[in-house]
């Protein structure tokens, strides 16, 4: 039996990377065959992960980057089983619904039907990277599990390339995602230091409390959260509805922002040693629950009402998390999945609508319920379960919720019932704005029965499972035990009794429709309300952050030097100072020896004055004949240095070199126009612009003399290679020791040189042979 | 067998010389040369990870008396990369035709430059070696002869001139205060030499190296040279010749000089923080790719500098693989930005997350082999603000990455450009496949850095 | 005599230095070849012995001056000549393709033609790039 569920999950895994490429390959041949194609992925997709769970799991372990101790360690748990499911499933739908959605939509934008072609690897290729997610054990794999679905987020948002919004949109998105993940990468190596293991189990059994742990967790809680979209990274979502409506519902709604609460699940264990952490995300659930509501109540758009929805109910999730116990666990799981059955439902809805109606208001459309019963119908029922009625799967999402936040003492009991009205109230005003009351919108221009079966399904669903609930609450129990590392056993049912959780219920009812009748009133100041929000929220923040840090990098860039002699001050400067820090640095006591001076070196002592002293003739400005020939009074003078202290070849050599550039300096000065250099020659330089030059070629003199001195100062005490070579001359069969070293003993550098030459002819050559300016 | 990469480019690139480099055949030919070396030396490669490193004197002279050549993890891992590069960068020129007779001659004597200093064990040796490969970049600078070329040339050949005297000034100075030439010989002997004389020849050094790399202060020359130079060439200084600055560190620091280097660990920790900052926050504003690419070098640098600093295993080890994944990067998209044309976004997308450290590509493992070294720095303050400052900087590196990438590709243009050559493109597409593939299989590059890493701290071979 | 040589190195360098900050490109390539000149004493100067030149017959316990350094000071001359040498000539390439060599001159026209979007100069380039190579495809 394990055998067989290996092989299942082998195969899952297998399909997850091998189904996007083919839709991949496929979409690049022919495009039109690209849809039916991701959609039977996913489906297939579905049926693997259930026949999987139905197995009874299954685990795989092999190494991946045994250097860093990374591990392909999977484990299909409950855990896994709730989210691949829910991935695949909603995947399978949104993806069949996008078949007809995509083409339609490219078409109102004016493109090629081959604009779409990205759009299937993409989806295809996200739901694959949930699977990999759902199963993953190793920290590090989850991570690259978790990024490979923002690199897909960030395509989708970004499918309608072109325009601005959809830009700005998908970067703002892989920012806060892509940044958070980095906290993620630094947390999970962080608990790899503290622990050995990068294995999420075995890291939870031997970390230790403390402020380490605490950083480490509370890293991978920040990027959670903002895959979450949880106060105060929550801004990200409501631009990402700028994705095709199929993203939204299936992305941005049930699986991507899914996946933050996922990891807050997987890596529960490790709260254990960081109990704050935990603490804090029942704070962050609270303010994400009022700041979604809020914006909900006064959203009139449909996507961003969802958006805003979708931040609430995750904060309802992060709540119960944060609270944890049997119903805070095991609920969290079933509220994922009722959440997102319900509102993926109310986004294809919200699709359905634009694309029949052309508006993307509530406040333009109404009336719709007569003409679009069915999707009336199944959209109804979906936001029955959001709105938390009986007899769908949504009542025990708030039932388990309730349940929590009574565990919680009376002020997250308040919290959650005020939270749970606003759910009512907006998920009302949206289905009764859209298909109650006057009709406003223009005739509908056609509904394709593709665009309306998804939506039946999971209105469906919902209803089934308000009924039949018991596979989703063992799912569910599976799933929290994961987390909790013991049962989490959760009853449900209805009871005609005054529990708490009826009593709070049926205020949410009261209370929920007087707010949504108030809101349908009001909902203009509500919204400028939300509106003044936005004005100081985090969204600004970000927007100002990112277009200061342009502004500033202009800013730097403007002052950064751009012409060669700057760059070669800001050059020479810096390395003259690290230089002469290393008095600072290292004993300067007998570091420098004077040395001696004997008679029979001032001969040479005079022509080192002489070279100098042309030297420094040379940098004072006058025209460039002489200059020339100063130089070659530097270079000649050396030369009978060279052979005052008995080198005689390098003395040859050196007057040959010498002879030879000045021929050439003087060719090339002969070749440039006598007016070019007269006009060169009499520049003058502000006297600032000398001084600055004078300190800057002091700076590095006086550098260049410390490390010559200090370097001179300490000759080797030990024999040196020359010794070797003196001897073993003769039988190099030469006279002239310097001629053997070059001819054989180091006759690699020789040749290096002669290439060196050589390649400075073929630079010559070209530089000089051809005329073609420009 | 050791010296054979080396003998295949260096006389390859006289044969070449002697031939018209605008023949479509010419260039096959260095690059046919080129690949034949960059077989060798993964041939040579098995024998190191096999045997251990190889070493020979350059005319069955005596140790001391001759120049010693030796191959081992570091050295091969890097002529392997730098020979790749250069590979890449001349196929891709050929494939949209070679403007000067010379461009493939100077490719392969930068090859033989780099092999030759990868391999040798004398210093001045690695001195001449080095000079091989500047001064044919110098003139692959001026590639393309248009004025801007030009200009990038002057500006590079002058700076590192300053940078090579530098150079030879540490070298001189090695041997003056260790009586020898041989690298194995003055790591014995160092240890003697008083603490002043050897730290000035690692300021000297590090200078050299600094600016060899565009390492913050010593950068201002690298952001014109590299957007005035052509795709092929950027990438070939970026991918290739950069790679000597960061091999020299770790081969004259942390083999040589291990005491200086521990030394001067604070000066290189506070520059590469500077030069992550300086050149990702340089890089945010630019909206041409090549000067984004540029800054980004600067930036990346720092990382490698940061890795030095902290040294030990773990350290050595993050700045190979980071100097390699990074130098492969940059190739990437220098070489997607030159050639245009259906698709081209998704390789430099590719580079863009590479840059980024987001999997499952290359540059995600030098991204958290980095961050596991910062956590090991000795200090409680070291970790908390340099692992603080991988996250400022990847996050400059995303936001610089995508702004340039989305304005590059995303943006609608009023004419459609003209395709580049196939063969180009083809090139292009490659190197992301080698990307994506290292994000994928790491794991030899992985243990190829830690074996290199080794060579160092006096590990296995 | 170590210090009156290091003061010597210092000089040429400083010098060499001072002319690199220069305008003038002319001025520029000096300073580098007097840098140059500074790095071969210094190379002459860092011998660990003094004495007789290194030439053969030697009489029995002479103290013959360090061979090495004088090999090595030979190569880097070679080495910075042809470096050398090819400066010069990109330098008069500039004058050649931009008849100034006065670097805020370059400096200005570097600013023009970021102005002027040299992007699309490059494209202009691939496009007669192109047709040339068509045509010597046809031919």
């Amino acid at each position: 039996m394990p055998g067989g569920a290996t092989n299942l999950l082998a195969a899952l895994l297998a399909l997850a990377v091998a189904g996007p490429t083919l839709v991949a390959f496929v979409a690049r041949w022919r495009v039109s065959f690209a849809p039916l194609l991701a959609t039977a992925v996913a489906a297939l997709t579905f049926v693997l992960s259930l026949a999987l769970w139905l197995a009874g799991g299954a685990a795989l372990d092999a190494p991946w980057a045994p250097s860093l101790g990374v591990r392909l360690a999977f484990r299909f748990d409950g855990l896994a089983a709730l989210y691949a499911m829910l991935a695949s499933g909603i995947g399978a739908l949104t993806i069949a619904y996008a078949t007809r959605y995509i083409p339609d939509h490219l078409r109102h934008q004016h493109r090629p039907p081959r604009a779409g072609a990205i759009f299937w690897p993409l989806m295809t290729g996200f739901m694959g990277a949930m699977i990999w997610l759902a199963a993953a054990q190793d920290l590090l794999l989850l991570f690259v599990c978790w990024d490979a679905t923002a690199i897909a987020s960030y395509f989708l948002i970004g499918f309608d390339r072109e325009r601005g919004v959809a830009q700005r949109a998908a970067l703002m998105a892989l920012l806060i995602t892509g940044v958070s993940a980095i906290c993620f990468l630094v947390g999970a190596l962080m608990v790899r230091a503290a622990t050995g293991t990068l294995d999420v189990t075995l890291a939870a059994e031997r970390i230790e409390p403390g402020a380490f742990s605490t950083v480490a967790v509370a890293l991978i809680a920040v990027a959670a959260l903002a895959k979450s979209a949880q106060v105060p990274l929550h801004f990200w979502l409501p631009r990402a509805m700028a994705a095709p409506t199929p993203v939204s519902a299936y992305l941005h709604s049930a699986a991507m922002v899914a996946a933050g609460v996922y990891l807050l699940a997987r890596i529960y264990p490790l709260f254990l040693a960081a109990p704050a952490v935990q603490g804090a995300l029942v704070v962050v659930g609270f303010a994400s629950m009022a700041v979604g509501s809020v914006l909900a109540l006064g959203s009139d758009e449909f996507k961003r009402l969802l958006a805003y929805s979708t931040i609430a109910q995750y904060g309802y999730v992060v709540v119960m998390l944060g609270l944890g116990g049997a119903a805070g666990l095991a609920g969290a799981a079933f509220y994922v999945v009722a959440h997102a059955i319900a509102k993926s439902g109310l986004f294809l809805t919200a699709g359905v609508v634009t694309e029949a109606t052309g508006e993307t208001r509530i406040s333009k459309v109404g009336g719709l319920g007569r003409p679009l019963w069915l999707l009336a119908a199944a959209s109804g029922l979906c936001a029955a379960a959001l709105a938390a009625l009986p007899p769908t799967v949504g009542f025990f999402k708030d039932e388990l919720f309730f349940k929590t936040a009574l565990t919680g003492g009376s002020l997250t009991t308040a919290l959650a019932l005020a939270g749970a009205m606003c759910t009512f109230a907006y998920t009302a005003r949206f289905w009764i704005g859209i298909f109650l009351g006057p009709r406003r919108a223009r005739p509908i221009a056609w509904t394709s029965s593709v665009l309306v079966a998804p939506i039946v399904v999971l209105g469906v669903l919902a209803l089934v499972g308000g009924v039949v609930f018991g596979p989703l609450r063992s799912l569910a129990e599976a799933a929290g035990a994961v987390s909790a590392g013991e049962p989490t056993p959760i009853a449900l049912g209805y009871h005609l009794d005054a529990r708490p959780e009826n009593l709070l219920a049926l205020a949410t009812w009261i209370g929920g429709a007087v707010l949504a009748v108030g809101v349908m009133r009001g909902s203009a100041a509500i919204g400028a309300f939300g509106a003044a929000l936005g004005q100081f929220g985090p969204e600004r923040a970000y927007d100002a952050a990112l277009s200061g840090i342009n502004a500033l990098s202009d800013a730097i860039h403007d002052f950064e030097v751009r012409d060669l002699r700057s760059r070669i001050a800001t050059i020479l400067l810096p390395a003259g100072v690290l230089v002469l820090l290393n008095f600072w640095v290292t004993p300067n006591q007998g570091a420098f020896d004077p040395g001696r001076i004997l008679w029979s070196d001032v001969p040479l002592l005079l022509i080192l004055a002489v070279a100098a002293a042309a030297a420094v003739a040379t940098a004072v400005p006058r025209d460039h004949l002489s200059m020339a020939l100063l130089l070659s009074g530097v270079g000649y003078s050396l030369t009978v240095v060279y052979a005052l202290i008995s080198a005689p070849d390098v003395a040859l050599v050196s007057v040959l070199i010498e002879t030879l550039f000045a021929l050439l300096f003087l060719g090339i000065l002969g070749a440039l126009p006598r007016s070019l250099l007269q006009r060169l020659a009499m520049q003058i330089s502000t006297s600032e612009r000398k001084r600055r030059d004078a300190i800057v070629a002091a700076i590095t003199g006086l550098a260049a003399f410390t490390v010559c001195w200090g370097v001179l100062s300490k000759p080797a005490p030990l024999e040196t290679a020359a010794a070797a070579q003196i001897a073993l001359t003769p039988s190099a069969h030469a006279k002239d020791i310097v001629t053997a070293i070059l001819a054989d003993f180091r006759g690699l550098d020789t040749m290096g040189e002669i290439s060196v030459l050589g390649v400075a002819a073929l630079g010559l050559i070209a530089l000089l042979g051809r005329r073609d300016a420009r | 067998m050791l010296a054979l990469p080396l003998a295949i480019v260096w006389f390859g690139a006289l044969i070449v010389a002697l031939l018209d480099g605008r023949k479509r055949w010419v260039a096959t030919l260095a690059a046919a040369l080129l690949a034949a070396a960059l077989l060798a030396t993964l041939w040579l490669s098995a024998a190191v990870v096999r045997d251990g490193p190889i070493g020979m004197v350059a005319g069955d002279w005596p140790v001391g008396v001759g120049i010693r050549l030796r191959a081992d993890s570091l050295g091969v891992l890097f002529i392997v990369v730098s020979l790749a590069v250069l590979l890449a960068a001349l196929v891709y020129e050929a494939a949209g035709g070679v403007q000067t007779r010379t461009f493939p001659a100077l490719t392969l004597a930068m090859g033989a430059g780099l092999t030759g200093l990868f391999l040798t064990n004398d210093v001045f040796n690695f001195y001449v070696f080095f000079e091989i490969a500047m001064i044919a970049a110098y003139v692959l600078t001026g590639y393309g002869s248009r004025l801007r070329q030009l200009r990038s040339a002057v500006i590079f050949s002058v700076v590192n001139l300053v940078g090579s005297v530098v150079f030879l000034f540490a070298i001189v100075s090695l041997y003056h205060v260790t009586g020898s030439l041989d690298m194995d010989v003055m790591r014995l002997r160092l240890p003697v030499v008083e603490p002043n004389a050897s730290l000035l020849v690692g300021t000297a050094l590090f200078i050299a190296f600094g600016i060899k790399l565009g390492l913050f202060p010593f950068h201002p020359w690298l952001p014109p040279v590299y957007t005035g130079a052509r795709p092929a060439v950027a990438a070939m200084l970026s991918g290739a010749l950069a790679n000597i600055g960061s091999y020299g560190l770790l081969r004259f620091g942390a083999g040589i000089l291990p005491r200086d280097l521990e030394l001067a660990a604070p000066a290189l920790i506070v520059l590469g923080a500077a030069s992550i900052i300086y050149g990702g926050m340089q890089a945010v504003g630019r909206n041409a790719p090549e000067e984004v690419l540029a800054y980004s070098a600067i930036g990346q640098v720092g990382y490698v500098m940061i890795a030095l600093g902290i040294g030990g295993p773990i350290g050595f080890a993050a700045a190979i693989l980071y100097t390699i994944l990074n130098g492969i990067n940059k190739t990437l998209l220098f070489l997607a930005v030159g050639a245009r044309g259906w698709l081209l976004g998704i390789p430099f997308a590719i580079g863009a997350f590479s840059v980024a450290g987001v999997p499952p590509v290359g540059g995600f493992w030098s991204k958290a082999i980095i961050i596991q070294t910062t956590l090991a720095a000795d200090s409680d303050g070291a970790r908390i603000w340099l692992t603080a400052l991988m996250v400022v900087g990847g996050a400059l590196s995303f936001v610089y990455m995508f702004q340039v990438y989305q304005h590059e590709f995303w943006e609608p243009r009023d004419e459609p450009r003209r395709p580049g050559p196939v063969g180009r493109r083809a090139i292009v597409a490659l190197l992301a496949i080698v990307v994506v593939a290292i994000g994928i299989v790491p794991e030899p590059l992985l243990s190829a850095s830690a074996r290199a890493a080794a060579v160092l701290t006096g590990g296995a071979p | 005599m170590i210090v009156a040589t290091a003061i010597a190195v210092a000089i040429l360098f400083g010098a060499g230095a001072y002319l690199l900050l220069k305008r003038d490109l002319i001025r520029v390539v000096v300073g580098v070849v007097l840098m140059s000149n500074a790095i071969n004493l210094f190379i002459v100067s860092a011998s660990l012995r003094r004495g007789r030149a290194p030439i053969y017959p030697l009489p029995p316990d002479a103290r013959v001056a360090d061979p090495l350094v004088q090999a090595m000071t030979l190569t880097a001359i070679v080495i910075t000549f042809g470096v050398s040498a090819l400066l010069l000539s990109m330098v008069y390439r500039v004058y050649t393709s931009h008849l100034s060599l006065d670097l805020d001159d370059l400096a200005a026209a570097e600013e023009r033609a970021a102005a002027a979007d040299d992007r699309e100069a490059i494209a202009q380039a691939y496009a007669r790039e192109a047709a040339e190579r068509d045509r010597l495809e046809v031919g």
